[in-house]
């Protein structure tokens, strides 16, 4: 797809996401700026819905999104420090992690989809186009005290997808094309690691795994989950992999 | 002369004590801060783990996400109470864990309105019918795997619904929204206080089916086995005093989980509860099966390549050695052939 196209549907995705819900009232302590880096790609319109519905404020986070046309300047940024958070193609993300930057993926986005009516038929055109998808990393310096923000930025992520889906049952000829899932799916990007050939024999065998924060989706979703049913979110969660508890989280909940 | 002999002695036993401190290799024991813990409990009440040459600090854990990554980075050195599923999904993504014994096995009850209660007496009787389940528990797994078993579709045969906790589940079965659900122990006594019938347990389905399993990392106990069979000897006679003196047990519970008396007593000596060290290594690839069967693990491993039952035979080897006609041991040992 052209940039011209890709940046024709972006807004087109947004607006309908916009137009079909309601503001909603922002009731929480703001922290400190996220600089929140995303690339210029159909992919990353649950970020843009999640800012102009004001999801990230909802959850108590002041986000600026930043945009990049390349994922190889955005990864360098998060490198830096220049950003706090990316949101990059994977296939550029999954390289620089092999590469021993030590991002930690903790939420996906978009991946448009193909053409190509074989590709549901054949993992390595699957692969291939799941790789082209954007995916949401944090850097290593991310301090283990702020896994908090790291669950509220996801849940606005969450949220965000949400108001998609249902704009998109309203109005599917406008975003089709993407397919969006906030879940960062280990054994998706288990297929697209192997297919990219990024596994070398000196990694430990949970190399890929060390670097996807999968319980980060988790929390988030748990929380979520404790309010009003709602059947996106029960899809949701039907499809999410969490480790499960054996026994009662707490001597409370006995 | 004698004063000098007092403070010679003196050195001497100060010396030994000092180098007995610095000898004894230390276990940072990690757990849920709920339950399935009893047995590390009672060894570290009654002194066992310092009898048999370790010293453990017990460290809890609010989920078993967070227990088991701090295992996977070293930040403990054994999670007792995470469950059977939890520690085969990160040994299915590649953590170098090894499970070298159990805790706890069966005990989630299966719930019901009472005017519902006589329609489920088996798997079969799910066909057709609402059920809820608390997605991902190990009796989920255990329920669904039964169900694969008995070959009904749990897509097409049973309205499944997923509840993201078994407190839902109580809820969904108290409201007349399904027809039965699958629980966890841990709402065994709201539902019995709810006037919800109790119609089966997740041991029907699977008897003695692990669940809170110890959980090591594989390279530290070929490193050093001695501390982890040291471990295994301390909890096993724990295994034996619960079965001796439960009252010691129920004090033990309630002291380490800070519940009262009652609520300790019926916790901690709910038969269907099975509490063992036993590792279970058929019950470990079964739930390792049922998890592939339902699609909650994507896996071509070997996973008895990460149970590792030599460390358990070892501890209660030496425990015979010790009791050669202690009959709890004996039937440890029988149990073990059994289940191994």
């Amino acid at each position: 797809m052209s940039l011209i196209a890709m940046r024709m549907i972006i807004p087109m995705i947004v607006a309908a996401a916009l137009v079909c819900s309601g503001a909603k009232p922002v009731s929480a302590t703001m922290q400190k700026t996220l600089r929140f880096g995303y690339l210029d790609h159909p992919g990353s319109a649950l970020f843009l819905i999640a800012a102009a519905k004001e999801y990230f404020r909802e959850e108590g986070l002041q986000v600026e999104l930043i945009r990049y046309s390349e994922s190889a300047r955005g990864l360098s940024a998060l490198e830096t420090g220049v950003i706090d958070v990316g949101a990059f193609t994977t296939s550029d993300s999954l390289r620089a992690i092999a590469d021993g930057k030590g991002f930690r993926i903790i939420a996906g986005g978009g991946t448009q989809l193909s053409a190509n009516p074989l590709t549901e038929l054949d993992d390595a055109l699957q692969a291939e186009t799941d790789s082209r998808g954007i995916i949401v990393l944090i850097p290593p310096s991310w301090p283990n005290a702020e896994k908090g923000t790291i669950i509220q930025l996801t849940a606005a992520i969450i949220k965000a997808y949400r108001t998609q889906q249902q704009s998109q049952t309203r109005d599917s000829k406008h975003t089709a094309a993407v397919h969006f899932d906030p879940n960062p799916d280990y054994w998706r990007l288990e297929r697209i690691w192997r297919s990219l050939g990024l596994q070398d024999s000196t990694m430990k065998r949970d190399f890929l795994a060390s670097h996807v924060y999968e319980e980060i989706y988790c929390d988030a979703l748990d929380r979520m989950l404790l309010g009003p049913i709602d059947s996106i979110l029960q899809q949701l969660f039907s499809k999410a992999v969490c480790t499960p508890n054996c026994c009662p989280a707490s001597a409370a909940k006995l | 002369m004698k004063r000098i002999l007092i403070v010679l002695l003196s050195i001497l036993t100060v010396t030994i004590s000092a180098v007995h401190a610095v000898e004894k290799p230390k276990l940072k024991v990690g757990y849920s801060a709920g339950g399935g813990s009893l047995l590390s409990f009672i060894a570290h009440d009654q002194k066992l783990f310092e009898k048999e040459g370790v010293v453990v600090e017990l460290i809890p854990f609010s989920s078993s996400a967070d227990g088991l990554n701090a295992l996977n980075s070293g930040k403990i050195d054994v999670g007792i109470s995470f469950g059977t599923g939890g520690p085969l999904t990160f040994i299915s993504k590649g953590s170098d864990f090894s499970i070298i014994g159990g805790h706890l096995a069966g005990g989630h009850p299966v719930i019901a309105l009472p005017s519902r209660a006589k329609e489920f007496r088996t798997i079969s009787d799910y066909k057709g019918k609402t059920v809820a389940t608390p997605r991902l528990y190990t009796a989920d797994v255990v329920w669904r795997g039964a169900l694969k078993k008995a070959g009904i579709d749990p897509n097409k045969d049973v309205k499944i619904v997923e509840m993201k906790t078994p407190s839902a589940v109580l809820e969904a079965v108290k409201s007349g929204k399904v027809d039965v659900g699958i629980g966890a122990a841990s709402i065994l006594m709201k539902a019995r206080e709810a006037g919800v019938s109790i119609v089966g347990w997740s041991n029907d389905f699977f008897p003695e089916h692990p669940c809170c399993r110890v959980v090591v990392r594989g390279k530290a106990s070929k490193e050093n086995p001695d501390r982890y069979r040291a471990f295994l000897r301390a909890i096993l006679q724990a295994e034996k005093i619960l079965n001796t003196d439960p009252d010691l047990a129920v004090a033990a519970n309630r002291k380490y989980l800070e519940i009262d008396e009652k609520m300790a007593r019926e916790y901690t000596l709910e038969p269907h509860q099975h509490i063992s060290v036993d590792p279970n290594r058929k019950g470990i690839n079964r739930m390792w099966n049922d998890m592939k069967a339902i699609d909650y693990v994507q896996s071509e491993l070997d996973v008895n390549r990460y149970i590792n039952v030599e460390l358990y035979r070892d501890a209660l080897k030496e425990l015979l050695r010790r009791n050669p006609k202690d009959t709890f041991y004996l039937a440890a040992k029988k149990k073990f052939e059994k289940l191994n």
